[in-house]
């Protein structure tokens, strides 16, 4: 088997390409002890680096479990998924008589729905602290927890849910704390768990994670994706026609070398030029469903405006604009009074639209989130 | 005619083919979509792929046919899926069709069609909980229609956001109308009737019921508005008074008309109008020329619904 085309799921197996640095520094950091955090953009690829660096760590003899708390919303749910993955990787010790009480209640869990009885608090603290017991400290092993903000975000939103929200931190927190462990973990999210939880006082729950990022690939990693995929189907991409494309995609994570592929696959008549992957790209840019990123402006209300002057700035800067460039656009033709207003105003608007997905935080530059978004915009609202 | 030798979608379904083909078992599959209003031949083209599934990869693949009306959560998914495998017992369908799966060798292909539905009467965190779960390796693959490209596939924040392919289905050309027809159709009547139909197979079989018992030209149209009366009138129905009396004068407009076009023809002044003309243009009732040009023309958006209104003025 060889990669295949995949533009939207997590990518395992021969479907993951590249992320050679990325992977190489994980373990270093998983090796030395470290429990990573990764905050990035949806659809940067977070899932299946995770995937691929179990994967590794299977392949090592580590113990190794992948949670996505995307599949729910409740604590209940929660405490399913965890039990259901730990269960069936061996992360726990044989289960003591203790427990098999807490897990036989469980067990009914897939015959009918059921009430862990918890928001009692004494029963609540003796179930999370049967739980943590279960843990063996003294082999290597990586946990996956995908998705955590999402569901805690859901979570807080939901009755006692702060309450919910703390105990959980914490009580990750615990399991991370014991002298000696040997569990290494890995949280993954697109909203940035760090504001989530400083915005809450429970900045401490989180602070002894090491921050791990993920970027555009590498050009060599780019040319090599896209040559890869060519093959996969049989097409032969020259050197300047992958150059060209790379360079036309300007931020090359996998996702859009994907879909610019998938596009060129879709016209493909036997011959490719830098014609097709100027047709491919145009046809990308110009799918009507882009309109629907302008239409959603319209619900930011006072902000609308504002937020189209940003917009309208980054999209003719490829490379990005500082805050300062964008606060001196809002400040353009205003009094100068208005400053402090106008600066706040920036920060708000700024916020909803990484929130949204519409830009992102690249150091001290903010740019659009997609080159083809990005390209749309200019050619809309620009030109 | 045959309308089984309209190759329009065959282009798609081949394509779909192929992946499903070539795709392994054991990794996270890639979610399709499939594009296409009423009419344009999404349900067609799943059958179709069902049956070429069940006869070529039915080794290795099980089709499994959903309609998406019958959708209201993410678990009737998950419990239909299981029903069609025959799967009796336990409340954890998922986990059942993975056993099922495993026991048989054999991939669920879901084709689910009209998920439109399924999307918009659920909740995004159900949404969620359907991807993660396709996500799992050698989870079902879905293959879905939709009528339109909704916000719970290009909302940042949505679950499938980005998550799917998109193929859209194009519009029938006259191209593929003259390779059906009976030979000696006279297709200048065909084509002016197909010019108030969305171009549609559906259109086509439509027009092509017309003109089996019809002569000329006038008593197509006569036919063809007596087909779609039903569906005008219920849609003419369920407007307000204020509505069909904007709807009625701007039938009586060739292109449509301005804001003081329509408050001539209906003696309304804006207050009356205004308000009425946003709520149609948000419904899809009319359309409006770009929004910047002061005194945008509007029009009747449902070329049907035009017809209908025009009665007596052909
Ligand atoms: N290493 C990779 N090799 C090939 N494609 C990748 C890789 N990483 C990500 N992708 C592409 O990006 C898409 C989204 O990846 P995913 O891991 O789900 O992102 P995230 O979890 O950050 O939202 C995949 O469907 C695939 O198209
Ligand atoms: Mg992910």
């Amino acid at each position: 088997m060889c990669i295949s085309n995949k533009i939207g799921p997590p990518v395992e197996g021969d479907d993951f390409f590249g992320r050679e640095k990325e992977i190489r520094l994980a373990n270093r950091l998983l090796d030395n002890g470290h429990s990573l955090l990764l905050s990035a953009p949806r659809r940067i690829g977070k899932s299946s680096l995770a995937k691929k660096l179990i994967e590794e760590k299977r392949r090592k003899g580590w113990k190794c479990v992948y949670i996505d708390l995307e599949e729910t919303i409740t604590e209940d749910g929660f405490l399913r998924l965890v039990i259901d993955a730990f269960r069936k990787n061996g992360i726990w010790e044989q289960v003591s008589k203790r427990l098999t009480s807490v897990l036989d209640k469980i067990d009914k869990v897939s015959v009918g729905p059921v009430e862990f009885g918890i928001g009692k608090s004494g029963e609540q603290e003796d179930l999370y602290q049967g739980l943590k017991r279960l843990f063996r400290h003294d082999e290597d092993s990586f946990i996956v927890v995908d998705e955590l903000t999402l569901f805690l975000g859901l979570l807080n939103k939901s009755e006692d849910g702060a309450k919910k929200v703390a105990y959980i931190l914490n009580w990750l927190r615990s399991l991370r704390q014991v002298g000696g462990t040997k569990i290494r973990w890995l949280f993954c999210g697109s909203v940035g768990l760090r504001n989530f939880t400083s915005s809450r006082n429970l900045g401490y729950t989180v602070n002894d994670l090491t921050e791990f990022n993920l970027d555009e690939l590498d050009r060599r990693e780019a040319y090599g994706l896209l040559l890869e995929l060519g093959k996969s189907e049989g097409i032969t991409m020259d050197d300047d026609i992958i150059e060209y494309a790379l360079d036309k995609l300007s931020w090359n994570i996998p996702y859009f070398i994907q879909i610019i592929f998938s596009k060129l696959v879709e016209n493909y008549d036997g011959t490719l030029t830098r014609g097709s992957v100027d047709l491919a790209y145009r046809d990308l840019c110009s799918e009507s469903y882009l309109g629907t990123w302008s239409e959603r402006l319209a619900e930011y209300q006072e902000y609308e405006s504002p937020a189209r002057q940003i917009l309208k700035s980054l999209s003719t800067q490829p490379a990005g604009m500082e805050r300062g460039a964008l606060l001196d656009k809002l400040m353009t033709g205003r009094e100068s009074e208005g400053f402090e207003r106008v600066d706040l105003l920036l920060s708000k608007v700024l916020d909803m639209l990484e929130n949204d997905g519409y830009i992102m935080k690249n150091g001290a530059l903010r740019t659009f989130r997609s080159p083809l978004l990005r390209d749309y915009w200019f050619d809309r609202f620009v030109l | 005619m045959n309308i089984n030798f309209l190759t329009i979608n065959d282009g798609l379904i081949a394509s779909f083919f192929d992946y499903l083909k070539r795709e392994d078992m054991g990794k996270p599959a890639q979610p399709h979509l499939i594009v296409g209003g009423s009419g344009s031949g999404k349900t067609f083209l799943l059958r179709k792929l069902s049956v070429m599934i069940e006869e070529r990869l039915g080794a290795s693949l099980r089709p499994v046919s959903i309609e998406g009306k019958m959708l209201f959560s993410t678990d009737d998914i998950w419990r239909y899926c299981a029903s069609c495998l025959q799967i009796h017992g336990g409340s954890a369908a998922f986990e059942d069709i993975l056993s099922w799966q495993k026991e048989h060798s054999c991939r669920v292909v879901l084709l689910v069609d009209n998920m439109q539905y399924y999307f918009n009467r659920t909740e995004g965190s159900e949404h969620f909980s359907l991807r993660g779960k396709l996500n799992r390796p050698g989870a079902p693959v879905i293959m879905a229609t939709s009528d339109k490209v909704l916000p719970a596939f290009t909302d940042y924040n949505a679950a499938f956001f980005d998550g799917f392919k998109i193929s859209y289905i194009r519009p029938l050309e006259m191209s593929d109308v003259q390779a059906v027809v009976a030979q000696g159709t006279d297709m200048g009547r065909l084509e002016k009737l197909l010019s108030c139909l969305p171009r549609t197979p559906r259109s086509l079989l439509v027009v092509m019921g017309i003109l089996s018992v019809s002569n000329d030209s006038r008593t197509d149209v006569a036919l063809l508005r007596d087909w779609i009366s039903p569906y005008c009138q219920a849609r003419y129905d369920e407007c307000v008074g204020q509505v069909q009396k904007i709807l009625s004068a701007l039938a009586q407009m060739e292109d449509g008309g301005t804001l003081q076009d329509i408050r001539e023809m209906t003696g309304d002044d804006n207050g009356r109008l205004s308000p009425y003309l946003k709520l149609m243009a948000d419904k899809g009732l009319v359309g409006k020329e770009a929004k910047v040009v002061r005194g945008g023309r509007y029009t009747i958006a449902d070329p049907l619904l035009k017809l209908w209104l025009r009665e007596g003025n052909l």
